[in-house]
């Protein structure tokens, strides 16, 4: 007599990747930062994909003929003269919110976001982003300082090592550019950072008093700082993702490595 | 933009700093360098900073700046010709102001057109520009160090015996014109043009008219430089689809005195080149004026914002550096004594800070332009300056506050229409007033004598402050700055734009981090954690979740511009999607290790524009086609559905009644909003944020014990095919499957991409089993061949034989 036996789950596990599920690396990542995040007292926000114009824009402080309303880069409905698009930043919800709430404040907004622009390795039509928002009578420079230090350094290490530069968005005043030391060559200079050494990981600043003012925040008592974190692309950076498309393939050869 | 290094140099008497001191210096306190090729600087100049810094002379003075090296000195030379006039020659004109905010034409005369002289065409060649001619590259030159497009025209080509009549003017429906670059364009009546008497000669702003264009027999020139509405540009280069150098600067906007320094420099390096005489006269139409801005700050509000401990001393050294016009001033004392000054000057309403003050304002402007002046910028308007200034009552009045009234008499405001817009004030307010001490006041007004003006008089008994309705403190008389800001600064606007300035200079790198304590007590996203709680339990039962894209080919909300034509609508559902990858999946099954494909998505359907929803979708597939696949399958699906039931504690059947037929054929989807609204309100995330690394759940899968954070690193997916080999042995009882694998493992080598044990079969009395894999075997290279794997299998065979053990 012989036995043949099927195996089980659990056996098979065992042996190789197994049949165990994954979470994607997206939601990961996502919950990640939310962890960390609300473990310092931030909220997790969110609000609609589709949105209107004026959250989007005019109310984020955005010039009427700023470039980026422009269609190559923001994917606009039919019918045309409802002015409604798919959001282009989570910078909308900080709108939403603070319409519906009192200061202070402080709130994350993760959520998907979309581009109408070229796809490549680097770019996608549609990716994620995470929004940062605080509010209250004394915040500062130096508080978003300390915020996105503690945040990168809980989410890619101790050893982590940032610098803030002058940076550009309508919604804030002053604008920061976030730099990380490169992942590959460690400051070095390769060709993944340009040889500069640093890369950019996430775009800053104090929120410009029109936003506030949209809002219905007295400007002349609160201030506060804002942040948005590319959620793809520090996924890429931190597993060494080659293409960002990859995360909408649908792939399990991709989401079952982690 | 890249930028020269050796042209850079020439502005400076002393020598650069080297280039990579220079980079570093630009990033921390300017603009990211992109890179640095062949002495080029390729400088990301931003978006607010595209007005003065796209050019040559704008960069310079930041390095300046930054450096506090001086520019060179530029010697004024007396360069035009003595009665010769443009005004005897041409006449200019211009149809709409709101689109030309200035214009300028000046002619020269007996030019000799030929080779640019060697450092001239070495710049232009520097920055990949080509060298045409002597005045076209001028005109090319001055753009990249002014920032200031400008044009020359064949004066001889332009229509008109005696005096050539030069107009801008919108185009004609249907009107053409051909390029300098070979194009030719139909235009219509929002583009602008410049033309003569008979024809277009340029594309205002965009594109040189090749009618007029300069070529070798040119004897006369009209120079050109003009300032445009930086909109209207935008949008006749899109029209046009037509981007030029000069658009790009245009739409950027441009302070209009820049035409004045871009003429005078054109001027002089088109006499100087070309031998050419310029007229004594600038023909210049320019209607509206703006006044300088002025923008005040206190050392407290910079340190407010930034949080940190600057003295004034070190505000001082700062705008010192930025070489800001600035004065340190009590507002309110600047506030009375320019108010006293502006006695009598004439009402206007409606009047415009920017334009109109000081020689006209109405009630608001009066005490927005005093409080511009003195470094407090207010809303412009009545209503709004009331809500916005500190209340304070009668008995507390001191000189330098406000005085609001309503006249009972045209229009009353009720509410704020630009400073938190909407708020309330129910008392009426339409009239203001500077109390200046003493029980009097000033103000402007159109009932002040005549047709209106600014006047003083005694607050009890003004008509206008009859029914006064409160008092409002601006400015507690805090010594403030109040820059000066310079006409091509068009991003420094308010006091936040002064604080970026100053926290730049200082260095961003320089400001201590400081932790922020908790402001308030956040709530628990319901959305967000159920839709995490119901990921983790379907991680747990076996399914993957994936990603797909919200665009696709059906749909009902529509993309106006889609990427592609088969990506123009927003998902209705995400059963499509997950079909699609349930098909690649299944595909890849042997390499994913894998019987059954098992997977979710959530995420939004648009049903409709404003209709948006969460929706769970999951999608089963058993690989191995055989007559039970199918009830294999939903049993999966509906086996799901129990458990999610069963684990969200929902009502039985709310996701779905497990005997009905959904999810039938693989894909089962419900709209999760619908069913989270049904769940109770979660009290704390909990279980969301925890590891569970035994189900994959991983949210912290890269922090070690040690808190040390290990990244497990992405293996490339092969884009060539995968083969696929058996293999079965019998292997003593002393050891077991895992001994086996070892021996394939050290054997195969990198091909070996994935291994599955499908069989095993212990012989009765027999001491041995045996073992039986799956083998995938996959190149990132390349193709494999039969011969290929064969070989491996060889090897592996051999090794086990070695060992003594039967391959079957």
């Amino acid at each position: 007599m012989t036995t043949s036996k099927k195996l089980d789950k659990k056996e098979s596990s065992k042996l190789t990747v197994g049949q165990g599920g994954h979470l994607h690396l997206l939601t990961q990542t996502i919950k990640r930062f939310s962890d960390i995040f609300s473990k310092m007292g931030f909220e997790i926000a969110s609000g609609p994909e589709i949105e209107d114009e004026y959250y989007n824009f005019d109310a984020l402080n955005f010039p009427k003929n700023h470039p980026s309303r422009d269609m190559q880069d923001t994917f606009w409905l039919k019918p045309e003269n409802l002015k409604k698009l798919l959001r282009t930043q989570t910078s909308d919800v900080q709108i939403r919110y603070m319409e519906e709430n009192q200061a202070p404040f402080a709130i994350i907004v993760p959520g998907k976001v979309f581009r109408n622009e070229a796809t490549d390795a680097t770019h996608d039509a549609q990716f994620h982003q995470c929004e940062g928002l605080v509010v209250g009578e004394n915040i500062t420079l130096a508080n978003l300082k300390g915020t996105l230090e503690n945040i990168l350094q809980e989410f890619f290490g101790k050893d982590v090592v940032i610098r803030l530069r002058p940076g550009y968005f309508p919604f804030v005043e002053p604008g920061l550019e976030v730099d990380m030391v490169c992942f590959k060559c460690e400051g070095k200079g390769c060709p993944s950072c340009s040889h500069s050494g640093w890369i950019e990981i996430l775009g800053a600043g104090m929120v410009h008093p029109n936003v506030l003012n949209a809002g219905g925040i007295d400007s002349r008592k609160y201030q506060g700082f804002a942040f948005g974190i590319g959620i793809d692309r520090v996924i890429m950076l931190k597993y060494g993702i080659d293409d960002i498309r990859r995360l909408y393939s649908g792939d399990l050869r991709l989401v079952n490595q982690f | 933009m890249k930028f020269s290094y050796k042209w850079l140099k020439e502005y400076f008497e002393e020598p650069l700093p080297e280039i990579k001191d220079l980079v570093e210096i630009l990033t921390f306190h300017s603009f990211e360098v992109e890179g640095v090729e062949d002495n080029l600087i390729d400088i990301d100049v931003l978006p607010n900073r595209s007005h003065d810094c796209f050019c040559y002379q704008g960069i310079a003075r930041e390095i300046s700046v930054l450096t506090s090296l001086k520019l060179r000195e530029e010697d004024k030379k007396e360069i035009f010709e003595k009665n010769l006039k443009s005004s005897d020659h041409i006449s200019l004109s211009v149809k709409d102001t709101n689109l030309v905010f200035r214009a300028t034409k000046r002619l020269v005369q007996n030019v000799k057109i030929g080779q640019s002289p060697d450092w001239l065409r070495e710049k232009l060649e520097s920055i990949g520009q080509k060298s045409i001619n002597n005045v076209v590259d001028i005109t090319n030159y001055v753009m990249w160090e002014t920032g200031q497009p400008v044009h020359a025209f064949d004066f001889d080509k332009v229509a008109g015996d005696g005096l050539k009549e030069i107009s801008i003017r919108n185009a004609k429906n249907g009107e053409k014109i051909n390029t300098l670059d070979g194009g030719e364009y139909e235009l219509d009546e929002n583009i602008l043009v410049i033309s003569d008497s008979e024809k277009a000669l340029d594309i205002a702003g965009v594109k040189g008219g090749l009618a007029s264009g300069i070529d070798e027999n040119t004897q006369n020139i009209i120079l050109s430089v003009c300032n445009f509405n930086q909109g209207n540009i935008r949008e006749t280069s899109k029209r046009l689809g037509l981007r030029t150098d000069a658009s790009v600067r245009f739409e950027n906007g441009i302070s209009p005195e820049k035409v004045e320094e871009a003429m005078n420099r054109l001027s002089e390096l088109v006499v100087d080149l070309t031998g050419g005489k310029t007229s004594e006269d600038i023909l210049d139409v320019y209607p509206r004026k703006a006044n300088l801005y002025k923008v005040g700050i206190s050392t407290q509000e910079v340190n407010r914002l930034l949080g940190v401990d600057l003295l004034d001393d070190d505000i001082e050294n700062i705008l010192n550096k930025l070489d800001f016009k600035f004065e340190i001033i009590n507002p309110i004392e600047k506030v009375l004594e320019l108010a006293m000054s502006l006695e009598n000057k004439p009402y206007k309403y409606g009047a415009s800070v920017s334009y109109d003050s000081p020689e006209s304002f109405d009630c608001s402007s009066f005490t927005a332009y005093l409080f511009a002046q003195a470094g407090i910028a207010i809303p412009r308007i009545s209503v709004d300056q009331y809500f916005w200034g500190e209340e304070i009552s009668e008995n507390d009045l001191q000189a330098g506050d406000l005085v609001f009234s309503n006249t009972k008499d045209g229009k009353i405001y009720y509410e704020t229409l630009d400073f938190l817009k909407g708020s309330k004030v129910e008392e009426g307010v339409d009239h203001v007033g500077v109390y200046l001490g003493g029980g009097k006041i000033i103000h402007s007004s159109r009932k002040n004598g005549g047709p209106g003006k600014v006047k003083i008089e005694e607050l009890k008994g003004a008509v206008q402050f009859k029914n006064i309705i409160g008092y409002r403190r601006i400015s507690n008389n805090h010594e403030r700055f109040v820059i000066e800001i310079p006409h091509e600064r068009l991003d420094l606007r308010i006091k936040e734009d002064l604080v970026e300035e100053i926290g730049r200079i200082y260095g961003y790198r320089n400001i201590e981090s400081k932790f922020v304590s908790r402001v308030f007590e956040p709530k628990i996203n319901k959305t967000f954690y159920y839709i995490n709680k119901i990921k983790d339990i379907l991680v747990d039962e076996g399914f993957s979740e994936v990603s797909t894209y919200t665009f696709g080919d059906k749909g009902v909300v529509e993309v106006q511009k889609p990427l592609a034509s088969n990506l123009g609508f927003l998902r209705i559902n995400l059963k499509d999607g997950l079909e699609k990858s349930l098909d690649l999946n299944e595909k890849n099954a042997p390499v994913l290790g894998l019987d059954e494909i098992k997977i979710f998505e959530i995420g939004k359907v648009f049903p409709s524009i404003d209709g948006e929803y969460n929706v769970l979708a999951i999608g089963a597939r058993v690989v191995k086609k055989d007559k039970q696949s199918d009830s294999v399958r939903d049993e999966i699906i509906q086996n799901i559905i129990t458990i999610l039931n069963k684990e969200l504690d929902l009502v039985p059947g709310l996701l779905s009644d497990p005997s009905s037929k959904d999810g039938q054929g693989g894909v089962f989807e419900v709209n999760l909003d619908e069913m989270i609204e049904k769940l109770p309100e979660p009290k704390s995330y909990g279980d969301v944020f925890m590891n569970k690394p035994n189900l994959g759940i991983n949210v912290h899968n890269d922090i070690n014990v040690e808190g040390v954070v290990e990244v497990s690193k992405f293996k490339s997916i092969s884009a060539y095919p995968f083969m696929l080999r058996d293999i079965a042995v019998f292997v003593p009882n002393e050891f077991d499957e895992d001994d086996l694998l070892k021996i394939i493992k050290e054997n195969a080598g990198d091909l070996l991409v994935q291994t599955k044990l499908f069989d095993t079969y212990s012989p009765e009395e027999e001491n041995k089993t045996s073992y039986a894999f799956n083998l995938v075997f996959q190149s990132q290279e390349k193709t494999l061949t039969d011969e290929e794997i064969n070989k491996v299998m060889d090897k592996i065979t051999a090794e086990i034989e070695l060992k003594g053990w039967e391959v079957r």
